[in-house]
């Protein structure tokens, strides 16, 4: 009696906490519980949080925001950009100078317009690579990037009134949210933190949609895409213009957070980063991106810099990142999305192991 | 003026537009059986609530109705099953490890280890047995009370009365709500076929401005295709015509310029001369060079290929919903936020895609990545995905390459059950002639892209200039 109670119970009852450990938000959804309680702990908790802890993760959760458009383009529709931190660059300078010019500027309104900018620019770039392929789109970008990046240190002239040349663009004021929340140092930091997972789910649509099975299809083979009647045109446009539109909301989170930014910040240097973040992430997810990041702007901040060794020989920190990403790459060509499978697929059978050294091998039913 | 979708934006327009109402019409005509099946699930739910709400009632009822020595019983059983169930482990683990101290210290101490932990357990067991007597004593009661079996029948007809009035609702919900937007759907569709119609009729004027005929019971016609590349004449004017229903087969030896021909028809390559007629699904004659290559499969015709093309990092499923991309009517937004109508879309797809899927008996490999397929399952798979576009011309290029004898044969069955089931028209290209000559209805041979006969499989194989060339001409004696 009781018994087939409880079976049928098993059975019919919808399990609600197994539902919402699979969804796929969750792992997500910790994360940022995790994420909001260390800023609350640097907030509130007296030292508990130092304020680099504290910075170091707002700039990753920044650089996440343009890893995940350039590991759409990389990732899924199978090109490559080295433009990611000049459009970074464009992103902040425009959400700097509407700051600072239009005083009590809504954020939306500075985040749509710099989105905006995106798409005109990203569409354009997207037209031009249907023409070339892979390295020689790489030099295109490159170029593209050589050129923004002399504009931006442009010592007069009206671009200089936009860019402020070496100097770059300072005391520009913590934007305003719904009309009267106004921002400070400290707040910013859930702002960002918001959008980017705001993002997050965007991009996780995108990849289930047709939209990412196009792209893919697209990387994949390209007769193959045409054969099923996938333009393109359309999905290597989209692909441009989704990476440069989220280097741009990166870009505007970034100066909205620090209130001031130069030339230095968008160099060469920070779009190999991003496009090491995208490949070390193995996947176009933006768990894997989250790795990524993790891995090659927070690692040292967070974690290595806390060790005696490090502190006294701080170079050593980029010859023990590069040496690890040389063994990740030789021993897990998928990368940190990858190695973390591989871990867990190791205590998986460590557990086994464990097991049948404990209880013997299972008994047949 | 030619209807031509590369410059005359107001009839690519127009053609986009017919092909989203008719993607509109598609998912229109399969709503009501997608939300049978979705209707009949939430009632399953709402039934086994129901179900589970009273037997959560019942349950006391029917202990105090039953005989009181036999519900003891019961309820000690299966309390000490469970005790059971739970000293399974520790048990194992004792067996464990009283066989390695067997090995290391002798027969000797590995038994009294075992004797030791395994009478702590028994003991346990003992208590709990002890206990459970304790809880549920043994009586002598021969009948439970009348009153209580009384209110335990009542209880029961009561609960099953509850579901018949349960069941009785929601079958009527369920007829009210498909009638309902049965009457909806009739709606739209009339409203959608008019649509159409006015459309057609629109492009039907471009069409005839192109002085295209087809005769009746074709579907394609080629005439004087030619593409030269560079002084090499891959295809040289070729004419010949298909018909609907048709499984068509070009043979030719290496070199001969079928596939050249195939990225011809697919616009791949646009033929240097020569023009290819095809009649799409509306019954509209429309010239296929003025086609982009990724407009094509929009008219209904789709291609497999030589080389299996395949996206390999998604599942076979999602390998499929690549098939159904030209019936996507949501735009960027609605896939941004994943909202309803694009939720809509992608179930109806998936189903169709099981569908698909469990006629060509891959139903089994849906989940998995192509990755680790084998070779025959993944040209099977390719053809799936051209049955998702509702196409009217299926092109397979090479269909048997690769696979072994058996294989060849379970192809022939399958192309021609998409033939028959999904009403469509098969033109192939193959080197196995037992594939051509069993599953083909009409055989074209070329040669060095000149045709050099057609017929019936038979004819074909009997005609001399064929055996010539696949040959060699006969010396003579």
């Amino acid at each position: 009696m009781k018994n087939d109670y409880k079976q049928f119970e098993t059975m019919v009852k919808p399990n609600y906490r197994k539902m919402l450990v699979k969804h796929p938000m969750f792992g997500y959804l910790l994360l940022a519980v995790f994420l909001m309680a260390l800023q609350l702990a640097f907030i509130f908790g007296d030292g508990i949080v130092t304020l680099t802890l504290s910075r170091a993760v707002a700039t990753t959760m920044i650089w996440t925001v343009g890893a995940m458009g350039l590991g759409i383009l990389v990732g899924m529709s199978g090109l490559v950009s080295l433009g990611s931190a000049a459009f970074i660059g464009l992103g902040a300078y425009t959400a700097g100078n509407l700051l600072r010019t239009f005083t009590g500027i809504p954020f939306t309104a500075v985040l749509l317009i710099s989105i905006l900018v995106g798409i005109i620019l990203g569409a354009a770039i997207g037209f031009i690579s249907l023409r070339v392929r892979g390295i020689y789109l790489l030099v295109i970008t490159l170029a593209f990037a050589t050129i923004m990046n002399q504009l931006f240190i442009a010592p007069t002239g009206i671009v200089n009134t936009f860019t402020g040349g070496h100097m770059g663009i300072t005391q520009v004021p913590f934007p305003t949210i719904a009309g009267f929340l106004q921002l400070n140092r400290e707040t910013v930091y859930f702002l960002v933190m918001a959008v980017m997972f705001v993002l997050v789910w965007i991009t996780l649509n995108i990849i289930n949609s047709p939209t990412g099975r196009a792209m893919l299809a697209m990387s994949a083979s390209e007769p193959l895409a045409q054969a099923m009647g996938i333009s393109l045109l359309k999905y290597r446009v989209m692909a441009f213009v989704l990476a440069t539109v989220f280097a741009m909301i990166a870009g505007v989170l970034f100066i909205s957070s620090m209130g001031a930014a130069g030339p230095l910040t968008w160099t060469f240097m920070l779009s190999l980063n991003l496009l090491a973040v995208v490949i070390l992430g193995g996947s176009a997810k933006p768990s894997g991106i989250m790795l990524g990041a993790f891995f090659v702007f927070a690692l040292d901040l967070t974690v290595l810099r806390n060790i005696p060794f490090f502190v006294q020989y701080p170079g050593a920190v980029l010859i023990l990142t590069g040496v690890l990403m040389i063994i990740i790459f030789a021993r897990f060509p998928g990368g940190l999305t990858r190695l973390v499978q591989e871990i867990v697929k190791l205590f998986r059978k460590l557990y086994m192991k464990w097991r049948l050294y404990r209880y013997g091998p299972e008994p047949e039913v | 003026m030619g209807l031509n979708l590369k410059y005359n934006m107001g009839v690519g327009r127009l053609v986009k537009k017919r092909d989203r109402v008719f993607g509109e019409y598609n998912y229109n005509n399969r709503y009501l059986t997608f939300l049978e099946r979705e209707i009949d699930t939430k009632n399953e739910k709402k039934l086994n609530q129901l179900e589970l709400a009273s037997r959560k009632r019942l349950l006391p009822l029917e202990m105090e109705a039953t005989p009181k020595a036999e519900v003891n019983n019961e309820l000690r059983e299966q309390e000490l099953a469970e005790f059971v169930k739970k000293q399974s482990l520790p048990r194992r683990a004792v067996e464990q490890t009283a066989k390695r101290k067997a090995a290391k210290a002798g027969e000797q101490a590995g038994d009294a280890y075992r004797k030791a932990k395994l009478g702590e357990l028994d003991k346990k067991l003992d208590d709990f047995k002890a206990g459970l007597y304790a809880k549920y004593p043994e009586v002598d009661e021969a009948d439970a009370s009348d009153a209580a079996v009384k209110t335990y029948n009542t209880a029961i007809e009561e609960e099953a009365k509850k579901r018949q009035d349960l069941e009785a609702a929601l079958a009527s919900e369920k007829a009210a709500m498909l009638k309902k937007v049965g009457e909806g759907v009739a709606r739209k569709d009339v409203k959608l076929k008019g649509s159409l119609d006015a459309l057609n009729k629109e492009l039907a004027g471009q069409y005839a401005s192109n002085n295209a005929t087809l005769d009746d019971g074709l579907i394609m016609s080629l005439k004087g295709v030619k593409m030269h590349f560079q002084g090499i004449k891959a295809v040289d004017d070729l004419s010949f015509d298909i018909k609907e229903g048709d499984i068509f087969g070009l043979i030719g030896p290496n070199g001969a310029g079928k596939t050249t021909l195939f990225n011809c028809i697919t616009q791949f390559y646009k033929a240097t001369e020569g023009t290819i007629l095809y009649r799409d699904r509306f019954g509209n004659v429309v010239n296929l060079g003025d086609y982009k290559s990724h407009d094509v499969a929009s008219t209904g015709i789709v291609r497999t290929f030589q080389n299996l093309a395949m996206v390999p990092l998604i599942s076979v499923l999602d390998n499929l919903m690549i098939g159904a991309h030209i019936y996507y009517n949501s735009n960027l937004a609605h896939q941004f936020l994943n909202t309803k109508k694009l939720k809509y879309e992608e179930k109806a797809n998936r189903a169709k895609a099981l569908d698909v899927l469990e006629r060509l008996n891959l139903l089994e490999y849906k989940d998995y990545l192509p990755a680790g397929l084998s070779y025959g399952i993944l040209k099977k798979m390719e053809l799936a995905r051209t049955l998702m576009s509702e196409p009217r011309l299926i092109i397979l290029d090479e269909p048997a390459a690769g696979l072994n004898d058996a294989e060849t044969e379970e192809l022939a069955e399958v192309i021609r059950k998409i033939r028959d089931d999904f009403k469509c028209t098969i033109f192939l290209v193959e080197h196995d002639m037992n594939l051509v000559m069993s599953v083909c209805d009409t055989v074209c041979a070329i040669s060095f892209g000149k045709k050099l006969a057609i017929g019936t499989p038979q004819e074909i194989q009997n005609d001399t200039v064929v055996q010539q060339a696949y040959l060699g001409e006969e010396e003579d004696a």
